[in-house]
C-alpha cells in the first residue's frame, strides 16, 4: 500500500555569520520500509528524530531531497495539481497534534469537513450535507455541531472534526501526526478508542507517529523506532516494546513512567545529551554505552534479527547473550 | 509531621467578560514538609492556579476567599514577597520563557544569590560551580557563559532547577516541568528532582496530568477535576484503591506500554466553570450517579485512614 | 464586525467611534444642510469678507467672503473621500503582493518585497511634487501618490501575517487536501489578515487625512476653489494674526477627526493583540 525507497530529506542551513558554511540537517536519512493494506504502524522517536517530516514527505506536503514514495505503487513524488489530488490527496489524509491550529478558527465545521471533497470535484449541497452529518454521527459528534466554530468546541470534539475531515474523501491511509498528545488523559482514550473503531469500519491503513508508547501499544501492529532520521528498530509493537533490541530503544522503554505505584524509582543511565551528529557511522554511537570503533564506519543498515524483526546495530547480538 | 502549606476554605473566582469564573471552589488540603505532593488533573482543573496562589501570582481579575497558611502564617499581600523566590521556587513547564534570553546563565545565577542571600557577587559566583554539578551539568565553564538559547531543552531545565536550589526553598512548586521534554530526558529531570528532594527534605509540589510520574515520584496525590478536590490519598492507597469515580476513571484511562488494554474513556468533557452548580461537579460524567448528585455537593471527608474522597458514594463511611 | 461588537464595549471607542461617524454622516448629507452651497463650491461674496464668527456665520467668514462652516462641512467629504480612496487602493494593491510574497515564500517572496522596497524608498513629498509637474495638480494626483508610497506598507503587513498563518496546521491540512493554492490563500490567508488589516486602516485613515491635507496646503492637492482643510488653512494663514477664525476652525476640525481615527485604532489594536484584549475588557 505504501512503500518508501531510500527516502532522503536534507534541510540546508548556514553557519554563523554572513558567509557562514552551508551544512545539512539529515532529516530523514535512507529510509526504506513498506506497509501493508489494514496495517496499522507507528512510528516512534523524540523530537528531531525526523519522524513528522517522514510522514509529510509521504503525502507531499514536504519534498524528498530524494527517494520515492509509492501509493498503490505509484510513485508519487513531486506531483502537483489534478494529479496530486487524484494519486495522493484521495488516498491518503492526515490528522495533525493540536486540533486548535489544524481547524481554521473562522470556518464552521461543516465548511472544515467539506474542504477536502469540494478539493476534489463540485458537489451539491444536499449530499454535502448528507456526507457531513454522517461523517459527524461516525466520529462520534452531533450533526447539530456542524454549524458551529472550532473554538465553540473542546479539543476532544476539535480533533474529532479533524478526523472527520480527513474521513471525507474515503482515504485508504490516515497519517496520524501524534493526535492524541495534545489532548487530556480521559479524552486521549476517547479518541483512541474512535481511531481503533474507525479502522475497523473504513478499512483503513494508519501510520501513527508518537513519542508515547502506551499510546502505540494500543493503536500499532508494528513499530519503527528514529533516531536522528535514521529507522533504528522495525518489528511488531509487542516484541520491540519487550524485547528491545537497538540499545536506543532499550533507552526509551527504560524511560517509561509506568502507572504503577510498585514501580521504584531508579537511576536513569546517564547518557549525555549531545550535539545532533551526523557524521559518518552509528548516529547512536555517541550516547551508547556498548559503542566501539566498529560502530564509527557502520553505516547502519538493517540486520535482520529475526523473522520480521530488524535492528540498525551491530552489537545487538552481542549484547543480548550479555544481558542473558 | 508539620504542616507547611495549609489551604483553609480557599477559593478563587475570575471575573471575566462572559461571567465569574469559578477557578477554585472550597479547596482544604496541606502540604507537609518533606514530602512530595502530586496536583493531578486535566486542563482547566485548577491545578496551576492553585500552586501560583501560594506565592501570590494572580492576575488582577482574580478575588479570593479563605485562607491559605505558609509555616503557620497567614499569606498575604505583605508577606507574600517574603516568601515568593525565597521560601517557595518554582520550575515552570516551559524553561525557554522561564529565562532571560539576554543574560548568561552566569549572570542570571548569581541574580538569584543575591537577591535571597543579600551576598556580593563574587561570593556568589563561586557558589555556582558546585549548584550546576548538583542538577548534573558538569560542563561548568561552557554553562557558565552560555545564552539560554545555546543550551537543549534539557539543560535549561537543569539551569531553572538550579536557580530554584538557589533559594534552599523550603517548598519546590514544579508546574509540568518536563511535558516540553523528551522522555530520555524527562526521566533523568524527574529523577534528580526525586534524588535532590530526599537528599534535601524540601517539599514539592508536583503538579502534572501524567499518572505515570505520579506513580513513581509523589509521597501523596491530590486529584483535581473542574476545581474541586475530589480525591486525596497517600499514592499506594490511591492507585490500589481509588475511590473517587473520577479517579478510577483517570486510572482506566492511563495507558500501560507493558499490556494492551484498551483504556476505557469518560464519557464527555469538563462542565463549564462559570456560574455556580449545586450537587456534584462530575455528576455529568459520573456512571454511578445517584439522586443527592444533583442537589448535594459532597465535601471532601476522611473515609479511610489519611484517605480522603469527595463522593456521595462513601458517604456511610465517613468517621 | 466581532471586531466592532467588541470596540462598542469600550467607552473611548463608543465615543471615537460616535465622532468618526457624525463627520461621515455631515460629509454624505453635506449638499442638504450647509447653509450656503454655492459658497461652499467655492462662489466669492465679495460684500461680507473676513467677517468673525457670528449667528449667521457661525465660524465667519474668509478672505472670499464664504461661510467657512459650510466650506468646512464640504471639506469633510474631500478629506474623507480622499483618506478613504488612499487607504481602500493601497489595500488593493498592497494585499495580493503579500498574501502572495507569504504565502509563496522563496524566490516570489524575494523579487515581490524587493519591488516592494523600491517604493518604499520614495519621499511622498518629492514624488507628489513630480506627479503634479508632469501629470498636473489635483485631487486625482494627489490620491495617486499618496496609493504609490503607502501600499508597501500594507504589502509588508499582510506578508508577515500570510508567513506566519501559512505554518499553521490548518493551512497544511488544506494542502494535504489537495486544495489549490489559489484557494488557500483565498479562504485560509486571507481571512486571517482582516483584523489586523483593519487595524492598520483605521489608524492610517487619520495619517491619510493628515498628508492629503499636506499636499493641499503644499499648492499640490485640491486647487481652489474647491473646499479643503488644507487648502483652507493654507488659504487662512495670511489673515491668521488679525482674523484668527480662518485657519483656525479648519484646523480644529481636522484635529478631532484624526484623533478619533488614532484612538479608535488604538483600541481596534488592543482588541485584536489577545494579550492586551483583557485589559481593555475587564
Amino acid at each position: 500500500m505504501v512503500e518508501v525507497k531510500k527516502l532522503k530529506k536534507y534541510f540546508v542551513l548556514r553557519g554563523k555569520g554572513l558567509w557562514g558554511k552551508k551544512y545539512f540537517v539529515k532529516a530523514v536519512d535512507d529510509v526504506s520500509f513498506f506497509v501493508k493494506e489494514g496495517q496499522s504502524i507507528a512510528i516512534v522517536g523524540e523530537s528531531g528524530s525526523g519522524k513528522s517530516t517522514l510522514i509529510r514527505c509521504i503525502n507531499g506536503l514536504v519534498k524528498p531531497t530524494s527517494g520515492q514514495v509509492f501509493l498503490d505503487g505509484e510513485s508519487v513524488v513531486g506531483l502537483k495539481g489534478n494529479e496530486y489530488k487524484e494519486k495522493v490527496a484521495k488516498k491518503v489524509q492526515m490528522v495533525f497534534q493540536d486540533p486548535t491550529t489544524s481547524l481554521n478558527p473562522r470556518l464552521r465545521v461543516f465548511d472544515i469537513i467539506v474542504e477536502p471533497v469540494l478539493a476534489q470535484q463540485r458537489v451539491p449541497k444536499a449530499q454535502l450535507v448528507d456526507l457531513v452529518n454522517d461523517l459527524l454521527r461516525k466520529v462520534g459528534l452531533d450533526p447539530k455541531l456542524s454549524d458551529r466554530y472550532p473554538g465553540e468546541l473542546s479539543g476532544g470534539q476539535c480533533q474529532r472534526v479533524a478526523i472527520a475531515r480527513a474521513l471525507s474523501v474515503r482515504p485508504k491511509v490516515l497519517l496520524l501526526d501524534e493526535p492524541t498528545s495534545s489532548l487530556d488523559v480521559s479524552v486521549q482514550a476517547q479518541v483512541l478508542k474512535l481511531l481503533n473503531e474507525l479502522r475497523q469500519t473504513f478499512h483503513l491503513t494508519y501510520i501513527f507517529v508518537s513519542h508515547d508508547l502506551g499510546v502505540v501499544r494500543n493503536v500499532a501492529e508494528r513499530v519503527f523506532v528514529m533516531y536522528l532520521g535514521r529507522i533504528v528498530e522495525i518489528g511488531p509493537t509487542e516484541e520491540v516494546i519487550d524485547q528491545p533490541l537497538h540499545p536506543y530503544t532499550k533507552l526509551l522503554i527504560e524511560s517509561i513512567f509506568y502507572p504503577d505505584p510498585n514501580v521504584e524509582m531508579k537511576k536513569p543511565a546517564i547518557v549525555e545529551e549531545v550535539e545532533t551528529t551526523m557524521n559518518a557511522g552509528c548516529r547512536f554511537k555517541s550516547r551508547c554505552p556498548f559503542s566501539t570503533k566498529e560502530c564509527e564506519i557502520y553505516d547502519m543498515k538493517p540486520l535482520e534479527a529475526s523473522r520480521d524483526r530488524y535492528v540498525s546495530c551491530i552489537k545487538w547480538e552481542v549484547m543480548e547473550r550479555w544481558s542473558s | 509531621m508539620n504542616e507547611l502549606v495549609k489551604f483553609e476554605n480557599y477559593s478563587l473566582t475570575f471575573k471575566t467578560l462572559y461571567g465569574d469564573v469559578r477557578a477554585l471552589r472550597n479547596l482544604s488540603f496541606t502540604i507537609n514538609s518533606g514530602e512530595i505532593v502530586a496536583l493531578v488533573g486535566e486542563t482547566g482543573c485548577g491545578k496551576t492556579v492553585t500552586a501560583l496562589s501560594i506565592i501570590g501570582l494572580l492576575p488582577e481579575n482574580a478575588s479570593q476567599t479563605g485562607k491559605i497558611f505558609f509555616k503557620g502564617v497567614e499569606v498575604n499581600h505583605e508577606n507574600v514577597k517574603r516568601i515568593r523566590g525565597k521560601e517557595v521556587a518554582i520550575v515552570f513547564q516551559d524553561p525557554t520563557s522561564s529565562l532571560n534570553p539576554l543574560y548568561s546563565i552566569e549572570q542570571q545565577l548569581v541574580d538569584v544569590f543575591v537577591s535571597r542571600w543579600d551576598i556580593p557577587k563574587s561570593e556568589a559566583k563561586e557558589k555556582i560551580d558546585g549548584l550546576l554539578r548538583q542538577v548534573q551539568l558538569f560542563d561548568v565553564d561552557r554553562i557558565r557563559r552560555a545564552y539560554p538559547h545555546e543550551l537543549s531543552g534539557g539543560m535549561r531545565q537543569r539551569v531553572m532547577i538550579a536557580m530554584a536550589l538557589a533559594c534552599e526553598p523550603s517548598l519546590l512548586i514544579a508546574d509540568e516541568p518536563t511535558t516540553a521534554l523528551d522522555v530520555t530526558v524527562q526521566r533523568q529531570i524527574l529523577y534528580l528532582i526525586w534524588e535532590l528532594q530526599r537528599a534535601r527534605k524540601f517539599s514539592v509540589l508536583f503538579i502534572t496530568h501524567d499518572l505515570g510520574i505520579v506513580a513513581q515520584l509523589a509521597d501523596r496525590v491530590v486529584v483535581m477535576y473542574a476545581g474541586n478536590i475530589v480525591e486525596m490519598a497517600p499514592k499506594k492507597e490511591l492507585f490500589s484503591n481509588p475511590l473517587h469515580p473520577y479517579t478510577s476513571g483517570l486510572l482506566n484511562c492511563a495507558l500501560d506500554p507493558r499490556k494492551k488494554k484498551l483504556p476505557e474513556p469518560i464519557p464527555g468533557s469538563l462542565p463549564s466553570l462559570t456560574g455556580l452548580l449545586d450537587g456534584c461537579i462530575f455528576r455529568e460524567r459520573c456512571g454511578r450517579v445517584q439522586n443527592d448528585c444533583g442537589i448535594l455537593t459532597p465535601e471532601l471527608a476522611e473515609v479511610r485512614p489519611s484517605h480522603f474522597v469527595a463522593c456521595h458514594l462513601w458517604r456511610e463511611q465517613r468517621g | 464586525m466581532k471586531l466592532v461588537r467588541l470596540a462598542l464595549k469600550n467607552r473611548l471607542a463608543k465615543f471615537s467611534l460616535t465622532i468618526v461617524s457624525i463627520f461621515a454622516l455631515l460629509a454624505l448629507i453635506a449638499p442638504w444642510i450647509v447653509p450656503y452651497k454655492e459658497q461652499a463650491l467655492g462662489e466669492p461674496n465679495m460684500a461680507e469678507r473676513l467677517l468673525s464668527p457670528s449667528l449667521r456665520h457661525p465660524f465667519g467668514t474668509d478672505h472670499m467672503g464664504r461661510d467657512i462652516l459650510s466650506r468646512m462641512i464640504y471639506g469633510a467629504r474631500t478629506s474623507l473621500f480622499t483618506a478613504v480612496s488612499v487607504v481602500f487602493l493601497s489595500a488593493l494593491i498592497g494585499v495580493p503582493i503579500g498574501i502572495a510574497a507569504g504565502y509563496f515564500g522563496g524566490l516570489v517572496d524575494n523579487v515581490l518585497m524587493r519591488f516592494t522596497d523600491v517604493f518604499l524608498s520614495f519621499p511622498p513629498l518629492l514624488l507628489a511634487l513630480l506627479i503634479a509637474s508632469t501629470l498636473g495638480k489635483g485631487l486625482f494626483n494627489a490620491i495617486l501618490a499618496l496609493v504609490i508610497t503607502w501600499w508597501p506598507w500594507y504589502a509588508r503587513l499582510v506578508r508577515s501575517q500570510a508567513l506566519s498563518t501559512k505554518s499553521l496546521a490548518y493551512v497544511e491540512a488544506a494542502r494535504a487536501a489537495g486544495v489549490s493554492n489559489f484557494m488557500i490563500m483565498f479562504r485560509h490567508i486571507l481571512p486571517s489578515c482582516i483584523a489586523p488589516l483593519a487595524v492598520q486602516c483605521t489608524m492610517d485613515m487619520g495619517s491619510a487625512i493628515l498628508e492629503a491635507a499636506a499636499l493641499s496646503f503644499l499648492g499640490l492637492g485640491v486647487q481652489p476653489p474647491m473646499p479643503d482643510w488644507g487648502l483652507m488653512i493654507s488659504e487662512g494663514k495670511a489673515y491668521f494674526l488679525n482674523y484668527w477664525w480662518v485657519p483656525t476652525f479648519p484646523g480644529l476640525f481636522m484635529l478631532v477627526l484624526v484623533m478619533s481615527f488614532n484612538l479608535l485604532g488604538d483600541v481596534f489594536r488592543e482588541l485584536v493583540d489577545p494579550r492586551l484584549r483583557r485589559r481593555m475588557l475587564i
